[in-house]
């Protein structure tokens, strides 16, 4: 009966995978071994797998440095018998032995998901949002005349490359995780989800600032700003860890959320302290566009007087209640 | 020739001789008469029996009592479980003393005491003329009592709050001391500098109408409800005299803007029209009071403000000249000091508003209210023009301490009041 003897790495992750027809397979680093390993702590001719009379496969160490062990972590004094799929160590070089008719799981059907994410990897639809991005980043440069000082260009577009691989740190970073967790890269997809949400996002927040204005800004064009921008970052993790991470997609959804959330949730809390603190100063909307850009209806100036008296009655409140220390 | 100027030199120094001998023998004989009528008052924390705050006072013949500023005693009468009052007189001697009624408006405080004084001080009741010596008498920074030999010079001209220009040094921890004439006479009351020279003080005759009330009313039960009674009165002289003016209007930008509607509201203006380099012309009027009521430490009211700004952007795209639009409007803020314990936060609206003349505004109204001050509130108004798109005018005031229908009728007559094409 054949045996599959798997070599892994120090996370159990599979590395090398063989099978042997033959009744004794010789483990060790020596170049005579059937199975040659590499690790420095095997000794040259390090234990032997044998089919017993039985037919059963079992591990007999050959007197070596460092002993061999079998799962849980049991010392291999003798010969020792072997379950299909249980680990061994060789020292420290882990080994998983099964015999051939051992069952695998069925084959996993293309990921339709996955396939359309890695589209993002492609280097034209990368190029097209990178000028997207510059040409939304120039347009803010142009929009924000400075009041006094000529430099603005100069500057500002010295800064334009340095943004640009700011923005593609966070891929780098889930590249170098996957990479260490002996998974594709998938830098370039990363990198093109980024940019596509940061594009996204970008829109997102032009769209709200009209908003703003143009409904005199809002609580519920606020409120919207902010849940779209939670979601935005929300999609973008679940994306990014989608492609990056091999744990149930339910897992990554949680974890994306959990994170997504929290980093919305930091920015609500660091506007609540910052708010309490200058609670003297007033809280307006002081979002100015061209009349072209408004939706509501103008209000008389007679109406906004009436309106001021729910100001009064407001602060008359506020009064009664002790100020917040 | 030669003779005669020899001579007439002669005689002029003899005749300064002698005045300045006279005017130190008056000043000295006054200072000497009236040491013991002043006091230094001294506000100590309870807790540690430091001094918290010093200035002066001055003993009344009739009532027999102590006059000072009420910015001096304020801790103790806002706070008399944290703070209590002290007196120290020339011969050292301390005792306590006790806030009888004040007069926030004009900063004046009598205050009781179980010191009698030999010559106490009488109250001038009428004005000296302008240029009159006078001499201001303190206790500046806790050094000792001294005499400033001064000059009257008449009501100061451009302040709501009556006010005696005295060309003389009014240093702190002389607040509270007498100003009096060359018979020892009070004049008035020390109670504010603004630098070399130049000092205000509180003229009699509000110390005479504070001690009217007094002997009318006797000890005030509850000196607060009484702060509130006064501002309330005070703004609405004030606001009465302002909405009642005629405003003389100005021409702005492409707008007419109220000038200096009031003597006391006193208008400055700045503009960056000579550098070509600014994309944006910005030309700014402001208007405002240099007086103010003292409350506590950290909260001062009583006071207008008003400001305007016009825009005109060069070569600038609409939606460039509106970003730069924006950021002038982001900093308005209260003009008087406040802490979270005087004033609430400010509620504010802001909405897009069409003006009677048919112009919109985006126009931003702030309000916050006086925790201790039932009925007052600080009030901040901002608009913004927006039917041109390379041009804008701003127009903003600040009202503090002010009541409701205060804010509403200025606000009627502001709107009114700005208008462009």
């Amino acid at each position: 009966m054949a045996v599959i003897i798997e070599v892994l790495n120090k996370q159990h992750k599979v590395i090398e995978r063989h099978r042997f027809g033959q009744a004794r397979i010789a483990l060790g680093r020596a170049f005579n071994n059937d199975l040659v390993l590499y690790d420095k702590h095997v000794s040259p001719h390090h234990a032997e797998l044998v089919l017993s009379e039985e037919g059963r496969w079992q591990l007999v160490d050959l007197a070596s440095l460092n002993g061999s062990f079998v799962e849980p972590a049991v010392p291999v004094a003798q010969a020792t018998e072997l379950q299909s799929g249980q680990l061994c160590w060789l020292g420290e070089q882990a080994l998983r032995i099964y015999d051939e008719h051992h069952p695998v799981p069925p084959a996993l059907p293309y990921n339709s998901l996955e396939q359309r994410l890695r589209q993002f990897g492609h280097p034209a639809l990368i190029v097209l949002l990178a000028l997207f991005l510059l040409a939304q980043e120039l347009f803010s440069v142009w929009l924000n005349v400075p009041e006094q000082g000529q430099s603005r260009w100069s500057r500002n577009l010295l800064n334009l490359p340095l943004l640009m691989l700011g923005l593609a740190l966070w891929p780098a970073l889930l590249a170098i995780w996957a990479k260490i967790n002996q998974h594709e890269a998938r830098f370039l997809p990363q990198l093109g989800l980024t940019f596509a949400v940061v594009v996204v996002m970008e829109c997102w927040q032009a769209l709200m600032t009209v908003l703003n204005f143009s409904l005199d800004g809002a609580t519920a064009v606020v409120w919207l700003g902010d849940i779209g921008q939670t979601a935005l970052v929300i999609l973008l993790l679940t994306a990014n860890f989608y492609l990056a991470l091999q744990i149930s997609v339910l897992k990554k959804i949680a974890l994306a959320t959990g994170l997504g959330l929290l980093l919305s949730l930091q920015g609500v809390a660091v506007s609540l302290l910052f708010e309490n603190q200058n609670n003297l100063q007033p809280q307006f909307d002081n979002s100015l566009m061209p009349l072209t850009f408004y939706l509501n209806k103008p209000v008389s100036s007679a109406e906004f007087t009436k309106d001021s008296a729910e100001l009064f009655r407001l602060t008359e409140e506020a009064r009664q209640e002790p100020p917040a220390q | 020739m030669r003779l005669q100027t020899f001579y007439c030199a002669v005689l002029s120094v003899l005749l300064l001789l002698c005045s300045a001998q006279g005017r130190a023998d008056s000043a000295e004989q006054l200072f000497a008469r009236f040491e013991p009528s002043l006091l230094q008052v001294r506000v100590l924390e309870r807790a540690s029996g430091a001094k918290a705050a010093i200035g002066t006072g001055f003993v009344l013949a009739d009532p027999a009592l102590v006059v000072t500023n009420y910015h001096v005693v304020s801790e103790a009468v806002l706070a008399p479980e944290k703070f209590q009052l002290e007196y120290l007189n020339s011969a050292q001697q301390k005792g306590a003393l006790q806030v009888l009624a004040v007069d926030v408006i004009n900063d004046l405080a009598l205050v009781s005491t179980d010191y009698r004084a030999p010559h106490p001080f009488q109250i001038q009741s009428q004005k000296p003329v302008q240029g009159a010596t006078i001499y201001s008498l303190g206790n500046p920074h806790d050094l000792g009592m001294i005499l400033v030999p001064g000059t009257y010079n008449g009501m100061q001209k451009y302040s709501f709050y009556p006010r005696i220009h005295f060309t003389g040094a009014v240093n702190s921890g002389m607040s509270g001391g007498p100003a009096v004439d060359a018979n020892g006479q009070v004049v008035g009351v020390n109670v504010a500098s603004a630098g070399n020279q130049l000092g205000f003080l509180v003229p009699a005759e509000a110390l005479q109408r504070l001690l009217a009330r007094f002997q009318q009313e006797g000890q005030s039960t509850d000196l607060r409800a009484d702060i509130e009674r006064q501002l309330l009165a005070s703004q609405q002289l004030m606001f009465s005299q302002i909405l009642d003016a005629d405003w003389k209007l100005k021409d702005f930008g492409i707008g007419k803007v109220p000038d200096e509607v009031v003597p006391f509201v006193r208008c400055w203006g700045e503009s960056n029209v000579e550098k070509d380099k600014d994309p944006l012309k910005k030309v700014t009027a402001f208007c405002s009071q240099s007086e103010e009521i003292f409350l506590s430490q950290h909260f001062t009211s009583g006071r207008v403000e008003m400001q305007f700004e016009w825009l005109e952007g060069k070569d600038l795209h609409p939606l460039q000249f509106f970003s730069l639009y924006e950021q002038n409007i982001s900093r308005a803020n209260a003009d008087n000091q406040a802490l979270k314990e005087d004033v609430t936060a400010f509620e504010c609206q802001h909405q897009v508003v069409q003006q009677p003349g048919g112009q919109h505004t985006k126009t931003i109204y702030c309000v916050r209210a006086y925790r201790a001050y039932a009925g007052l509130y600080d009030v901040l108004y901002l608009a913004a023009s927006l039917d041109h798109q390379q041009q804008g005018l701003i127009s903003h005031y600040t009202l503090s301490g002010v009541s409701q229908d205060t804010a509403r009728a200025f606000s009627q007559k502001f709107s009114g009041a700005v208008s462009w094409q």
